[in-house]
């Protein structure tokens, strides 16, 4: 088991630059999530620490050992590939000793580790199959085997479930996070799917354009997103964001925008600036139907019932909303509806750099 | 529209029969020079038979007898063997190794190598005979068996490694990349990852080195010089003489030629399928 730290970490290909300038310090035994959108480099960085990619510039530490110019053989890393990249023409008791036959461990010790594995992952049965004879969710667990018995420093996966269908993914997030509290064994785990995100990870990397916007607990993303990417990206639906402009009407600061105008709280008002342009983000949760004294009115064109809560798609004057209300609610489609914010649960981020009030830049970003 | 469909059901018996009569009629045309070499082979006289009648008169392993016994039959077959595997595996061993690099490793000449390897099967091979004779005259290895397999291999690797890179191009990079955080090397990678998945496509082009050297005449014909060195094709020209020719003996030496190339396809039947089809599909 080991830490592993980057330090001010880029990746170029030719005058593309796909990272940038990554700081990131990750505990022994933690489980890091790096999620973002296609393309925004979170791949490329967990293939930088498994060896696959080159490091253009920066230094990437595994333990107290620099592994920039290692072998990923060297780097005692183990991974897990989306496509599982099982070897077709072996069984699975062959795919999952291959690394510690390379190694030339013992073949007791080999048997008894990869039995081991294979019960843990209820894959005993299979052990004399083939790749081709196997489901998707098997396939994915023989995947995980091959990892497992390494015992390898840090597990990689990159976006380990994403070729599974909805039920087997909920299944296999669980049996990760149960692996991981068993072994306990430092994990980097690549995905662009948030719920994977918010529910395995101690700390979430998100990143964009290949710079990490904001790193912290799951909740901490959610409560106080840095700007107003991870405002977006993180929560579903996406939290509302509206442009408004920062007055004092009558001494009390206030933000104005079309169709809407509601007080800075308290707790924001110290952090304002001599900036007046800002963003206001409120999050469909944080929407309430009001009779008296709304906040704002917006039409709507679009009901999802969920069951427990009811989403209403709409617009405040053109601007899109998103509004999750009560399931009893007798909001109908082509109808006003009048909203309250929850005026302790909103943000406000400056329209320029895109940060949320009182906050710096994440170190290493541009 | 259900009209139009009775009406082709209605015609099909006619048709089916006509279609069956004209495919018979190709298959007779394919198949007769075929069993027409048979009947020349077990007919004992060396003249050509004019008569249209596919079954030999008085039949008779004569033919095979005197190939067998009054000629140095078993020599050439030696030759032949040996040239063939040989080139078999210098080749297919060569074109595996550099279809590889070829497929996934980037260097300078990369593109080049590649051109140049498909501009060399453009030209005829006769054109390049009287400089390989060179070549072979000044490395002494005329009328040599390692001569021919020399020649053989560097004429066949240019195809094998085309046939092979593209199979390898197939071949997913994440099996490598999962194969190196195993701890693999690059020649652990090639031997027991991807090679094991390649079989068809080598079964293919070591079907075709093998073919390649096996049937050759040429070049054979003007490297070995003595009777105890040719090939069995060179051996069997030289029944066809200046002014007669022994077809009853062609005709059997042509017989015993083919066998063990026919047993190498039927050995190797459904791999050469699986590789000839394996370039388009993933997996």
């Amino acid at each position: 088991m080991a830490s592993v730290t980057l330090t001010d970490v880029s990746k170029r290909f030719g005058d593309n630059t796909v990272v940038k300038n990554v700081f990131l310090d990750i505990a022994d035994g933690e489980f890091v999530v790096l999620v973002g959108p296609s393309g925004c480099g979170k791949s490329t960085t967990l293939r930088m620490i498994a060896g696959l990619e080159d490091i253009t510039e920066g230094e990437l530490k595994i333990g107290e050992r620099v592994v920039n110019d290692m072998t990923p053989r060297d780097r005692d890393v183990a991974m897990v590939f989306q496509s599982y990249a099982l070897y077709p023409h072996m069984t699975v008791y062959d795919n999952i000793s291959f690394g510690l036959r390379l190694r030339k461990m013992p073949k007791p010790e080999i048997d008894k580790r990869v039995r081991d594995a294979a019960q843990k992952l209820g894959l005993t049965e299979l052990l004399d199959r083939k790749p081709k004879a196997m489901s998707g969710g098997q396939r994915q667990r023989v995947a995980m085997g091959r990892a497992i018995v390494r015992q390898p420093a840090v597990f990689l996966f990159d976006e380990p479930l994403s070729n599974l269908d909805a039920k087997l993914r909920v299944q296999m997030r669980a049996e990760i996070a149960r692996m991981h509290r068993r072994e306990g064994v430092t994990t980097v785990y690549v995905t662009h799917d948030q719920i994977e995100a918010m529910t395995l990870a101690d700390r979430i990397v998100v990143m964009n354009f290949g710079v990490v916007q904001q790193v912290g607990a799951p909740l901490e993303l959610y409560r106080e997103p840095a700007n107003t990417f991870v405002a977006g990206f993180i929560g579903s639906p996406s939290m509302n964001l509206f442009d408004v402009d920062l007055r004092a009407t009558g001494g009390e600061p206030t933000v104005t925008g079309k169709g809407l105008s509601v007080p800075v709280p308290e707790r924001l008002r110290p952090h304002l600036g001599d900036q007046t342009k800002l963003v206001l983000g409120v999050r469909p949760e944080h929407l309430s139907e009001a009779v008296d004294g709304p906040h704002m009115t917006a039409r709507v064109d679009m009901l999802e019932p969920l069951g427990a809560e009811v989403h209403a798609l709409g617009d405040v004057e053109g601007q899109p909303i998103v509004a999750s209300l009560e399931p009893d609610t007798a909001v109908r489609v082509g109808g006003p509806v009048g909203l309250r914010m929850d005026l302790d649960q909103i943000h406000l981020f400056d329209r320029e750099t895109g940060l949320a009030l009182g906050r710096q830049a994440h170190r290493g970003a541009a | 529209m259900s009209g139009h469909t009775s009406s082709t059901q209605q015609s099909t018996a006619g048709e089916r029969l006509l279609k069956n009569l004209f495919l018979v009629a190709l298959c007779v045309m394919v198949l007769y020079p075929v069993v027409w070499v048979f009947k020349m082979a077990f007919t004992p006289s060396q003249g050509f038979s004019m008569s249209l009648n596919p079954i030999p008169e008085n039949p008779s392993l004569a033919n095979f007898e005197y190939l067998l016994t009054e000629l140095p039959f078993f020599t050439w077959l030696f030759n032949s063997v040996v040239i063939s595997l040989a080139t078999t595996l210098v080749g297919v061993f060569l074109a595996c190794t550099s279809a590889y690099a070829l497929s996934r490793f980037r260097f300078p000449g990369r593109t080049t190598a590649m051109l140049s390897f498909l501009v060399t099967q453009m030209f005829p091979g006769v054109l390049m005979m009287i400089p390989l004779y060179l070549i072979m005259d000044w490395l002494g290895l005329l009328d040599h068996l390692l001569g021919l397999i020399l020649v053989y291999s560097t004429t066949a690797i240019p195809f094998c490694v085309w046939m092979l890179k593209g199979y390898f191009d197939t071949i997913p990079i994440d099996l490598e990349e999962a194969a190196m955080m195993d701890g693999a090397s690059t020649a652990t990678i090639f031997w027991k990852v991807i090679l094991p998945l390649s079989l068809p496509a080598v079964a293919v082009t070591a079907l075709f080195s093998f073919m390649t050297a096996w049937n050759e005449f040429i070049l054979a014909a003007v490297f070995m010089n003595r009777a105890d060195n040719y090939t069995l094709p060179v051996g069997l020209q030289r029944l066809v003489g200046q002014f007669s020719t022994d077809w009853g003996y062609f005709a059997a030496g042509a017989i015993l030629v083919s066998i063990p190339v026919v047993a190498l396809f039927f050995a190797l039947q459904k791999n050469l399928v699986g590789g000839l089809t394996a370039g388009g599909v993933k997996g």
